[in-house]
């Protein structure tokens, strides 16, 4: 029981690391990344690569990282910049990156599955309450909430943090106090992908780096967002600690239709509150 | 988007209807002259273009951005995989009958859902439906066959290719009359209100949740269709029919067509088809291909084929009009 409630903690950070960042770039700017997840997988991939070649998992954290980081920088400057408020569009070009994304992994790594290795530092397992568990997983849910922190201490204590929540408001206003909102999005979108990264190489220790993983990664935070209520920070928080824990228990006890208990969860609250646990009501 | 209005005059009405009589003849007598790999291909087409033609329903005309409009085909598909591929029943009439009521609920509780909400949240909440779809196609392996899909699917009266050929074009035809008479009546003309502004059509009086719902649940008939023959034609129903690559064919196809005309997505039909088959025999990259086509069609030439045509007509008809 413990051991399954640490798996799910573990896991919903893998997701909040990804949805955090989805929400970040729909609160400021209503994008919705559907590439999101394709990052996901290629962080993980370029993070096995470099743990192979150089056998330093700082290294292949970074590089991973940066190449997520790198890609959305071009992904904003060069397609969505030109896209600004129009919704469908935006959709539609991250759509269609999924497929190049794809055909990148598959062009690269053949479509094998790929496990980044556990640094060296956290492989083995310590005694938690009774029981031992995986010293890494342990590290991964640390991480995660002191991510959590930092996060919610940017956005609501720091300059960058007052200026990202003005625009969500209004971003127009804000370019007229003399902020650059355009440099500000790019960092969003910057930072976001390389949440998606971290997450990527932090999760493929996990569950693998496939194809197919970016469209299973995708799809489960996007059901963690429109849970959480899409652009809220808390929401993401909540969101995938429920996903997490219903994915991992529903394995565990009812392997059935453990698969189908994400999407029930979902469906309950678009039928109660469309607007996700803590999304504003129109 | 810019609008796009189809006016018509007497000469390009003659030269439209000139241009449909040519394409029908040609289509009727294809299979006396064409290979059978050509006539393959255009069957391939024709299908997907009744499965494009109801997503621009939906998509071009009541500006709702579906990922889940794969989910009326798969259910096509799998409606005949069972029944057919079963052994449960091979009557043609009732099987298309059973189909069509099976996508009517299915997509009557999907819309339902999806129609909470709008605009981004709507795309999403099709897409992880329709990825619930696909899950189920996976793991629900004792009814859907799992991986391997159902096979051992005969075709309606155990025809050949040229007969299934010509029960395409019968299916393709009535698809298109009856698309063409929606999107000119009154209930295609409040779609396009509602596209343009929900609210203001709210504040007219029009119970704008109602046409959404009922084009959701029509678009996702024909879908159902065209995976029905679909089906047939190939003889499997599998959890392709629900995936990614498979839904993203078909947006593709609208696109590249062009939103919110009549011909543009079986233009985008023809092309998607013909071209990614032909792609396949030099490359691996389609896939790579499809994702730059889409990126540039979005980024670049928004309006589609058939939108530029359209832009052509209008000008042609502006000049006749000045003479």
């Amino acid at each position: 029981m413990i051991l399954q409630f640490l798996n799910g903690l573990s896991y919903s950070v893998i997701l909040f690391l990804l949805s955090s960042g989805l929400c970040l770039m729909f609160g400021l700017m209503k994008i919705v990344n559907l590439a999101h997840g394709s990052l996901y997988m290629l962080a993980g991939y370029v993070g096995f690569s470099v743990a192979r070649a150089t056998d330093s998992f700082a290294l292949a954290l970074l590089v991973g990282m940066a190449c997520t980081a790198l890609i959305s920088f071009g992904m904003d400057r060069c397609l969505l910049r030109f896209l600004y408020k129009q919704d469908i569009e935006q959709l539609l070009v991250t759509f269609g990156l999924i497929y190049i994304f794809e055909n990148l992994a598959r062009n690269i790594w053949k479509g094998h599955t790929y496990f980044v290795p556990v640094p060296k530092l956290l492989i083995g397992s310590v005694d938690l309450f009774g029981t031992t568990y995986s010293t890494y997983r342990l590290a991964l849910i640390l991480i995660g909430f002191s991510l959590a922190a930092v996060l919610w201490l940017l956005e609501e204590k720091t300059k960058i943090g007052a200026i990202i929540r003005a625009g969500v408001d209004d971003a127009e206003m804000v370019e007229g106090m003399g902020k650059n909102v355009k440099l500000i999005f790019t960092l969003v979108f910057v930072f976001a992908g390389a949440l998606a990264g971290l997450g990527g190489v932090l999760g493929s220790i996990l569950t693998g780096s496939f194809l197919g993983v970016d469209g299973m990664v995708l799809i489960l935070s996007l059901i963690v967002i429109v849970i959480g209520g899409m652009g809220s920070l808390k929401g993401a928080m909540v969101g995938s600690l429920l996903i997490g824990f219903a994915d991992v228990f529903g394995k565990a006890y009812f392997p059935d239709v453990a698969y189908f208990i994400v999407y029930g969860i979902m469906v309950t609250v678009l039928v109660i509150k469309p607007t996700g646990l803590m999304g504003e009501s129109e | 988007m810019e609008t796009l209005t189809e006016t018509n005059d007497k000469v390009t009405y003659t030269i439209e209807l000139l241009i449909c009589l040519i394409m029908f003849s040609v289509f009727v007598t294809l299979p006396l002259y064409s290979t059978k790999y050509i006539m393959g291909l255009i069957t391939i087409s024709l299908i997907s273009s009744i499965c494009a033609m109801s997503y621009n329903l939906l998509l071009g005309y009541a500006g709702l951005l579906s990922f889940g409009h794969i989910v009326g085909w798969g259910v096509g598909a799998y409606t005949v995989g069972i029944l057919a591929g079963k052994g449960i029943t091979v009557n043609f009439f009732l099987i298309i009958g059973v189909t069509i009521f099976v996508t009517i609920i299915i997509s009557a509780v999907f819309a339902f859902l999806a129609l909470r909400t709008q605009g981004i949240y709507f795309a999403l909440i099709t897409l992880a439906l329709a990825e619930l779809c696909h899950a189920v196609t996976l793991k629900w392996s004792r009814f859907t066959g799992g991986e391997n899909g159902l096979t051992g699917i005969d075709r309606p009266w155990l025809v050949g290719d040229k007969a299934f050929y010509y029960l395409v074009l019968i299916s393709f035809i009535i698809s298109f009359l009856l698309i063409r008479s929606i999107i000119s009546s009154w209930f295609g003309k409040t779609l396009v209100g509602i596209r343009e502004n929900d609210f203001r059509m709210g504040m007219l009086g029009y119970n704008t949740w109602i046409f959404k719902y009922l084009a959701y649940i029509i678009s996702a008939i024909f879908a159902s269709i065209a995976g029905l023959l679909s089906c047939f034609y190939i003889g499997i129903a599998s959890p392709a029919d629900f995936n990614f690559v498979t839904s993203g064919s078909f947006l593709l196809m609208v696109l590249i067509g062009g939103r919110a005309t009549l011909i543009g997505p079986i233009i985008g039909s023809f092309f998607v088809v013909f071209a990614t088959h032909y792609l396949s025999a030099y490359t691996n990259e389609w896939m790579l291909i499809l994702g730059v086509i889409f990126v540039l069609v979005v980024m670049f030439a928004r309006k589609g084929i058939g939108g530029y045509l359209l832009v052509w007509k209008n000008k042609i008809q502006q000049e006749l009009h000045k003479q």
